[in-house]
C-alpha cells in the first residue's frame, strides 16, 4: 500500500539509512499523495525534536563522582597486594567468562597504578605549615608506623618522619603537614554543610599537595635535594610554594621531581658539593614503572609493604634512605662511588645482608661497626 | 558522539597516553546519551548514572587494549546493556533478563506544540502511541532517533540483525504516522506550516 510504503521510505530518509533510490521515490509518492505532505512533515519535524537536558545534574559534578567512583574502585587492590585478585572486580560478571581472568589481571595491574610526584623547590620559599595546637605523629629512625587520622584516612609513615594536624583537623578543610615519608589513603568526607567534598591538603616544606581523595606516597626529607609524592590513584593537585598560582596536576604512573632549595643537609649523607644541587632540574616529570616481579607493586611505595626498593638509584640517595631505615649512620669515604646506580628490591634483610650485597654488586668494601657503617 | 573520526582520536589518547583529558571529554560525549539508553532499561536516573559509571571505570581498566575495539560507541552501548541487565537481574531478583522480556521506557523527546504545529492534544496521543510500541520497538527507535545511530550499531548493541531494526523504526515511523492529522484543516495552529 501507498502511505505504509511512504512511512517505511520516510523512516529509512529520517534515519539516514535511505539509498539515493528510495529517496526518489519518496519525493515522487509525495508528490502524488499530497495529502500526506502534512503529516510527514510533522514527523520531520519530530524527529529533529532535541532533548530537554534539564534532567541531568551539572556535568562538572558528575565527572567528580565518577572519578571518585573510580578511584575507590582501583583502590581497593592499591594495597591489598594479596588479596586482590578474588573480588577486584564484582561489576564484571558480563564479561564472558574466557576472558574474566584477563580482566582481573589487568584490574589488578591498573589498581596498582603509582603515581608519583617528585616535588623540590626554588629557593625563596616560606616553610612548610603554619604552627597551630595540634597532634604529632613521628617515627624514629629504623622503625615505621601507620595511624588512622579523625577523618579516617589512614597515613603510613616511613622512618624518620613527622605529620602534624590541627585539633581542628575536621573543619573545612583537612590539613596536614609532613616532613618525611608517608604513604596517605585519603578517605572521601564530605562537608555536612554544603555536601561539598572536603579537601585533604598536605604542607610540605616545598609544596602543598591538594587531593580529594586519593592514595599516594609523599617524601619530603629535610636532608634530600628532593621532594616526592607518589599518587596511587585519582589525582593531585600541586602547589609550589614559590609559585601559587602554578598548579600541577598529575596523571596516574607520572612522577614529579622539583628541586627543593629548602634543603638543609643534617645526615652525613655524602655532602653535597658546591653546585651539586645545581645539577638537579628545577621540574621534571617524568614516568614510573612497576616492579618486574610484581607488576602491581611501584618501587616508590614498597616501603609501605616493608620492602626496600632501589630503581636505577644513585647511592648517595639510597644512603640516607639506608640510614634511616636501619637507623645507622653511614660514611662515604670514596666520593668516586657516589655515582653508583642501584636498582633491587630487600625484604626481611639485615643490614649486613644488604651491605653484602651491594658490595658484591659494585666491588665496595664497608665494615659495619655497631650504629655505623663505613664505605670505602 | 557520532564523529567517527573524534571518538577515534580520544580512543588513542586514552590508550596510548592514558590521557585524562580525552577520557574525561568522552564521558562527556557519550554521559547524556547512554544515561539515556541505561534509563529505558532500569528506570531509575541514579542507577543509570551509577551503570554509566561503571561501564567508563570499565573502559579505564581495559585502556590499554582500547586500540583493539574498533567501533568504541557500540561498545560501549554493548557493556551498557549488559550491566543493565545484570542490574535488572539482581535488583528485580528476575531469573533471566533478556532483552525482549524487558519492558523498556523510551524516553523520546518532543518539542512543544508550537514548534511541531501541532495541538498539546496530539503531543499526548504521540506519546500515548510511543509508550504503546513493543519494547523492543521503542528502544530501537530512540536509539536511532534521539542517538542519531546506524541500523548496523543497532543490530550490533542488540544482538539483532540490521533487517530487524530497519522494520522496527519503520513500524514506529508509522504508527506515530496514523495518529498524527491528515488535514491541514484540523490544525489549531497553522501558522509556520509550509
Amino acid at each position: 500500500m501507498t502511505e505504509e510504503r511512504v512511512w517505511y521510505l520516510l523512516s529509512v530518509q529520517l534515519s539516514g539509512e535511505a539509498t539515493p533510490e528510495e529517496l526518489e521515490e519518496l519525493n515522487t509518492l509525495l508528490q502524488q499523495q499530497p495529502g500526506l505532505g502534512l503529516r510527514a512533515d510533522i514527523m520531520r519535524n519530530i524527529w529533529k525534536s532535541k532533548q530537554a537536558r534539564e534532567a541531568v545534574p551539572a556535568s562538572a559534578s558528575r565527572y567528580d563522582k565518577h572519578l571518585q567512583r573510580l578511584s575507590n574502585h582501583l583502590a581497593q587492590p592499591a594495597l591489598q597486594f594479596d588479596a586482590e585478585a578474588v573480588d577486584a572486580e564484582p561489576e564484571m560478571e558480563t564479561v564472558p567468562q574466557r576472558s574474566r581472568l584477563r580482566w582481573l589481571w589487568l584490574a589488578a595491574g591498573i589498581a596498582a597504578s603509582v603515581l608519583v610526584v617528585f616535588l623540590v623547590f626554588a629557593p625563596g620559599g616560606k616553610t612548610g605549615g603554619k604552627p597551630v595546637a595540634s597532634n604529632t605523629i613521628s617515627t624514629r629512625p629504623g622503625s615505621k608506623s601507620k595511624v588512622e587520622l579523625p577523618d579516617g584516612t589512614q597515613v603510613w609513615l616511613n622512618a624518620d618522619s613527622k605529620l602534624t594536624y590541627a585539633h581542628n583537623f575536621l573543619g573545612n578543610t583537612r590539613e596536614v603537614t609532613l616532613t618525611g615519608e608517608a604513604y596517605f589513603d585519603v578517605a572521601h568526607v564530605n562537608s555536612p554543610e554544603t555536601g561539598q567534598r572536603i579537601p585533604f591538603i598536605i604542607h610540605t616544606s616545598s609544596v602543598d599537595i591538594k587531593v580529594l581523595g586519593t592514595a599516594f606516597n609523599v617524601r619530603s626529607y629535610p636532608g634530600e635535594k628532593t621532594i616526592e609524592t607518589a599518587l596511587i590513584r585519582g589525582s593531585v593537585e600541586v602547589t609550589l610554594h614559590n609559585n601559587p598560582d602554578k598548579k600541577i596536576v598529575l596523571k596516574p604512573d607520572e612522577k614529579l621531581i622539583v628541586k627543593n632549595d629548602n634543603a638543609t643537609i643534617v645526615s652525613n649523607t655524602p655532602a653535597d658539593s658546591p653546585g651539586a644541587a645545581d645539577n638537579v632540574p628545577m621540574m621534571t616529570l617524568s614516568k614510573i614503572h612497576p616492579w618486574k616481579e610484581d607488576t602491581t607493586t611501584h618501587y616508590e611505595t614498597m616501603w609501605v609493604k616493608n620492602k626496600l626498593a632501589f630503581e636505577n638509584e644513585t647511592f648517595d640517595r639510597m644512603l640516607p634512605e639506608l640510614e634511616r631505615w636501619y637507623n645507622v649512620s653511614i660514611v662515604l669515604k670514596n666520593e668516586s662511588l657516589k655515582g653508583l646506580h642501584f636498582t633491587g628490591v630487600f625484604e626481611n634483610k639485615s643490614l649486613a645482608e644488604v651491605m653484602e650485597a651491594l658490595s658484591l654488586a659494585r666491588g665496595f668494601h664497608y665494615e659495619i661497626k655497631g650504629a655505623e657503617v663505613i664505605i670505602w | 558522539m557520532n564523529d567517527p573520526n573524534h571518538i577515534r582520536s580520544l580512543q588513542e589518547r586514552i590508550a596510548l597516553y592514558e590521557d585524562m583529558q580525552a577520557y574525561h571529554a568522552l564521558y562527556d560525549l557519550f554521559f547524556t546519551n547512554l544515561h539515556r539508553f541505561c534509563f529505558s532499561f532500569v528506570k531509575s536516573s541514579e542507577a543509570a548514572e551509577e551503570i554509566v559509571s561503571d561501564v567508563f571505570i570499565k573502559l579505564w581498566q581495559i585502556r590499554n587494549k582500547l586500540m583493539e575495539i574498533a567501533n568504541l560507541k557500540v561498545y560501549l552501548y554493548q557493556i551498557a546493556k549488559n550491566f543493565c541487565l545484570n542490574y535488572i537481574t539482581r535488583h528485580f531478583k528476575n531469573p533471566v533478563a533478556r532483552l525482549d522480556e524487558i519492558d523498556i521506557e523510551a524516553v523520546i523527546s518532543l518539542d512543544n506544540p508550537e514548534e511541531l504545529c501541532i495541538s498539546a492534544d496530539i503531543i499526548n496521543t504521540i506519546q500515548q502511541t510511543i509508550k504503546q510500541l513493543p519494547p523492543q520497538c521503542r528502544l530501537i527507535f530512540q536509539m536511532v532517533k534521539e542517538d542519531g545511530m546506524r541500523y548496523k550499531e543497532v543490530a550490533d548493541i542488540l544482538h539483532i540483525s540490521v533487517l530487524t531494526v530497519r522494520n522496527q523504526v519503520a513500524i514506529a515511523v508509522k504508527k506515530i504516522a496514523d495518529t498524527l492529522p491528515a488535514s491541514i484543516g484540523l490544525q489549531y495552529n497553522l501558522k509556520g506550516t509550509r
